[in-house]
């Protein structure tokens, strides 16, 4: 059962998409797949609070899985080495540092996103500001992430290593400074991301841009 | 249980003359969640006239400010904790003899 079992849950999620789709194309509606008109009709705002939410929701996810790592480290060793109880509080510090950078880059990007009529909304200006706070947010949040986990597990083996050799912290705080900076890499590229990025804002005229 | 714990807790009590460890974690990651999102506002509006990308950028200096504090203060702490064991241990030896 168990050497089967990832063939069963796959192999039946792919036959079922497989029967949709070809029931829509043999039926006369193999138009419905229109990736242009899935881009076009959905809304900014969609593209906008999903981008911002996964910005915070996978930072708050890196910086949490960093901290439980290295929390039980610091735990299990002092009981033996108290003395390592307090510097190791460095590397919790450290996740918590990835967080607070998804939320200065969820602040910044909510601040993109205003109130529009439905008439106006779908500008050229619009769809981009929708996919920049997108993208720029996956970006942000999938960085920070990799970000905690790496500093999560370099400060857990940290404090083992403290507790045995005290020379030794020190060495491999450079470590998780190096990992800290990855961080930052993202935190840039979002900014760079949304500085093209206009406010959403009604379009100028009646007419639309198409 | 006990008995892994026992060499811990001699050398525990001596730490534990300092205190405070958990007030000061409290208090920096407080700061850490207070100062960069306030100097984020208070700069886009007194400093930078609006522009949220210069904003941003002085929120994550203050960020990397405030973990640059804490890791200062957690090595002064350090060695301090350190001075005080080597000033106690050649009391000790003295009153051994």
């Amino acid at each position: 059962m168990g050497l089967y079992s990832s063939y069963y849950s796959y192999g039946f999620t792919t036959f079922l998409a497989l029967v949709v789709a070809l029931y829509l194309l043999f039926t006369g509606s193999g138009e419905a797949f229109n990736v242009g008109q899935f881009l076009e009709e959905t809304s900014p705002y969609a593209w906008a609070s999903t981008g911002i939410g996964l910005c915070l929701g996978l930072s708050v996810l890196g910086a949490g899985w960093g901290i439980f790592i290295t929390g039980a480290s610091i735990l299990g060793g002092g009981v033996r080495a108290p003395r390592i109880r307090t510097k190791n509080l460095i590397s919790i510090i450290f996740c918590e540092v990835v967080a607070i950078y998804g939320v200065i880059i969820g602040i910044v990007y909510s601040s993109r996103v205003s109130a529009v009529p439905d008439t106006l909304l779908y500008t050229r200006e619009n769809y981009f500001t929708g996919y920049a706070l997108f993208w720029g947010g996956l970006t942000v949040g999938a960085c920070n992430l990799l970000c905690g986990i790496s500093v999560g597990i370099a400060g857990s083996t940290a404090a083992l290593a403290d507790a045995a050799d005290p020379d030794l912290f020190v060495k491999i705080l450079i470590v998780e400074v190096f990992g800290s900076i990855m961080g930052l890499f993202g935190l840039i590229v979002g900014l760079l991301m949304i500085s093209q990025a206009s406010e959403i804002t009604p379009a100028a005229s009646a007419a639309i841009a198409s | 249980m006990s008995g892994q714990a026992a060499p811990g807790k001699l050398i525990a009590q001596q730490a534990e003359q300092q205190g405070g460890v958990l007030a000061k974690l409290v208090i920096f990651a407080l700061a850490l969640g207070f100062v960069p999102i306030s100097s984020y506002f208070l700069s886009r509006d007194y400093l930078w006239a609006g522009n949220t990308i210069y904003a941003a950028i002085t929120a994550i200096i203050s960020a990397n400010l405030v973990l640059v504090a804490y890791i200062i203060e957690s090595v002064r702490e350090e060695s301090r904790l350190r001075a005080r064991e080597k000033q106690q241990q050649p009391a000790e030896s003295k009153k051994d003899r």
